[in-house]
């Protein structure tokens, strides 16, 4: 099936119902009108039949008619209206108003005491003509007269030509009104839709943690469902994180206990690093996992300024001195712990590299977060920083000397859409410049 | 010197006393952290090395307590948690330095002596007074260049002394600095270990090394 949306689904069933029934009601009110026009016609042409009926008289075989007929219209010379009377047959008499009818029209007869209507084309136009034929009695002679009426259609047909105009007219503003009211009122029931979208979008994002505000019943139980979807696999990814911990810190002190045994061969121990490594690259990749709620993110400073009081008791011996410049306000989409994790190791790679002095700087736009981390000590060497910088690289791919840690900043880097720069410091070491998109709020 | 270690594995914790008692030191144990809180509190130690992971008090609890009693001996903790998150809360709790399980031995043993050597604020591994110096990292006594022969208690109560120069150290104190607190202590031992030190740093009696103060205790000389 097409992947159409549904205000598209909408418009276009409202649409095509549109399309069919609009010509429809029109054809039927056009008929209608038409009829009921007709109708009216055919009265008001009896009428007028019946009043030269009222004014005809036969005396001696010969038809006798006034001057001036009761009906204005039949004495104006082309009013439009048009009498004609035939005798036996033969045209005998016509009225004032068709003075300029050479020829008196051929028209139908009907039988003796029944009446014709129907609408009928001659040379000079179209007409509706209602006839009558009536026996008249005269000397004891029977004389059958047929009474014809003839009125123009123009006028009939500009009158349904107008009714036509007006109707197209109102249908189509009916028409307009429907899809514009249609359009609001489909964008008015499709927003809590849009809002389920948008808060969708911030749960993946991780700026929110569950679907929020009161939505129509339809969308209420989707809501509820897909809260309760999101907290029992917020429960479950808990368990596994919490099992795989146990699991590893478990682990952990009986390896210890292995290390430190004096009798261990050196191919021993090289195994036992390997299983070390993997066990603490698993678990921090496990437990790094960017799905913290951080709707207006966490502050960075104070992380940092933990970090660098943490550092300065380890290296108290290397009397380093660590330079901060960032501002209170600054703030990190994601988890702590993950902050911690990224400022922590590259922070311990710079004290443990920096001969004196180590800096780390922080500066946050609208749309980055920029940290810097610089020491004074020997540096990267460009051939080195390429191969630092390989994501996913193997963990036994990196040195002793820069320990796990890379591995797992690059798996942070990866997991937040960050990415690391490695230059030459001014300090004279090492500058490692990491930046990360902010989130539109 | 003396430690207080607190680790709940049995295994690690024989095997850590046994490796830190083959390197010179006085070890208390604990494998519970009521029972390492009690112990750090109630005995003056050099140094106490804390798993983190404890049953009932935490080792964060621990330091924590210990630290608001004015505990200041240096403090090593163990963790299996190597999350950079977990560390700045160790560091943060009062701990001095951490190291992460599972851990080389040298390694633990080279934080142990920086800490020692740190805490009595000495920076280098080497300590000197006059012609007389002392490697912590090799555990070597020499006199003008001639290494000297010691025994391990002798070379505790020197250690002791030469990282505490300018301080009367008590009899008291050293034997607790000196022994586990499974040892009776008896002042005479003491009075032995010095007058054997003194005979072998200075056999023909002119660099006096150690000072005796009379009724207070035993000081490195301050003239060497």
């Amino acid at each position: 099936m097409m992947r159409l949306s549904l205000k598209a689904r909408t418009l276009g069933i409202t649409g095509l119902t549109l399309l069919f029934f609009i010509p429809l009601v029109t054809v039927a009110l056009e008929n209608a009108f038409s009829v009921s026009l007709t109708d009216s016609m055919e009265e008001q042409l009896r009428v007028q039949n019946l009043g030269l009926i009222s004014e005809f008289e036969l005396s001696e075989g010969e038809i006798l008619m006034p001057g001036l007929l009761f009906n204005e219209a039949l004495n104006l010379p082309e009013s439009g209206t048009y009498g004609f009377i035939a005798m036996h047959m033969l045209p005998a008499w016509q009225s004032d108003s068709a003075v300029g009818w050479t020829t008196p029209p051929q028209l139908n007869l009907p039988p003796s005491g029944k009446e014709l209507f129907e609408r009928v084309t001659l040379d000079n136009g179209h007409f509706f003509q209602f006839s009558y034929t009536a026996v008249f009695e005269d000397n004891g002679r029977l004389f059958p007269i047929t009474f014809h009426l003839l009125k123009d259609a123009r006028i009939f047909d500009a009158q349904v030509n107008e009714f036509r105009g007006n109707l197209y007219l109102w249908l189509g503003a009916i028409v307009g009104a429907l899809i514009l009211v249609l359009v609001w009122g489909l964008r008015a029931a499709l927003k809590p839709v849009a809002t389920i979208n948008t808060q969708i979008q911030q749960i993946e994002s991780g700026q929110r943690q569950q679907i929020d505000g009161h939505y129509p019943d339809e969308l209420a139980a989707l809501q509820d469902r897909i809260n309760h979807l999101l907290s029992s696999q917020k429960q479950q990814r808990s368990r596994y994180r919490n099992s795989l911990s146990d699991l590893a810190h478990a682990l952990k002190t009986p390896l210890a206990v292995l290390k430190g045994m004096d009798d261990l061969n050196d191919s021993a121990r090289a195994q036992l690093q390997r299983i070390e490594n993997q066990i603490s690259r698993q678990l921090k990749r496990a437990v790094s996992a960017r799905d913290a709620v951080h709707n207006g993110g966490i502050a960075l400073t104070p992380i940092i300024i933990s970090v660098i009081d943490a550092m300065e008791k380890v290296y108290l011996d290397k009397k380093l001195s660590i330079h901060l410049e960032s501002h209170e306000d600054l703030r990190f989409y994601g988890d702590q712990t993950d902050v911690t994790e990224l400022i922590g190791n590259l922070l311990d790679n710079a004290c443990k590299a920096a001969q004196q002095q180590v800096a780390i700087s922080a500066r946050q736009t609208q749309h980055e977060l920029c940290i810097q981390i610089e020491d004074d000590g020997p540096g990267v060497a460009p051939e080195q920083r390429q191969w630092l910088l390989q994501r996913g690289a193997r963990l036994d791919a990196y040195g002793e000397g820069q320990g796990i840690g890379m591995a797992i900043v690059a798996d942070l880097l990866v997991a937040y859409e960050g990415n690391m720069d490695i230059s030459d410091s001014q300090l004279g070491g090492a500058c490692f410049t990491l930046r990360f998109t902010t989130p539109p709020q | 010197m003396r430690l207080l270690l607190v680790e709940d594995d049995p295994t690690l914790l024989t095997q850590l006393d046994n490796q830190l008692r083959d390197q010179g030191y006085s070890v208390d144990l604990a494998d519970q952290g009521e029972h390492g809180l009690f112990l750090i509190q109630e005995y003056p130690y050099d140094l106490a090395i804390i798993d983190i992971g404890l049953p009932r008090i935490d080792g964060l609890e621990l330091i924590r307590r210990a630290r608001a009693n004015n505990v200041n001996c240096p403090i090593l903790i163990l963790t299996a948690r190597d999350r950079w998150q977990e560390k700045v809360e160790g560091l943060d709790a009062g701990a001095d330095d951490y190291l992460t399980k599972p851990f080389h031995n040298e390694e633990l043993f080279a934080r142990v002596k920086a800490l020692i050597r740190r805490a009595a604020g000495q920076a280098s591994p080497l300590l000197e007074r006059g012609p007389i110096s002392l490697d912590t990292r090799a555990t070597e006594v020499s006199v003008e260049g001639r290494s000297i022969e010691l025994t391990a208690y002798e070379y505790k109560v020197l250690e002791y002394l030469m990282m505490n120069p300018d301080k009367v150290v008590s009899k008291v104190e050293l034997t607790e600095h000196i022994y586990d607190q499974e040892f009776d202590l008896d002042s005479n031992v003491i009075e032995v270990f010095v007058g054997r030190l003194r005979k072998k740093l200075d056999p023909e009696n002119q660099l006096k090394p150690i000072e005796t103060l009379r009724g207070r205790g035993y000081r490195i000389n301050r003239h060497l």
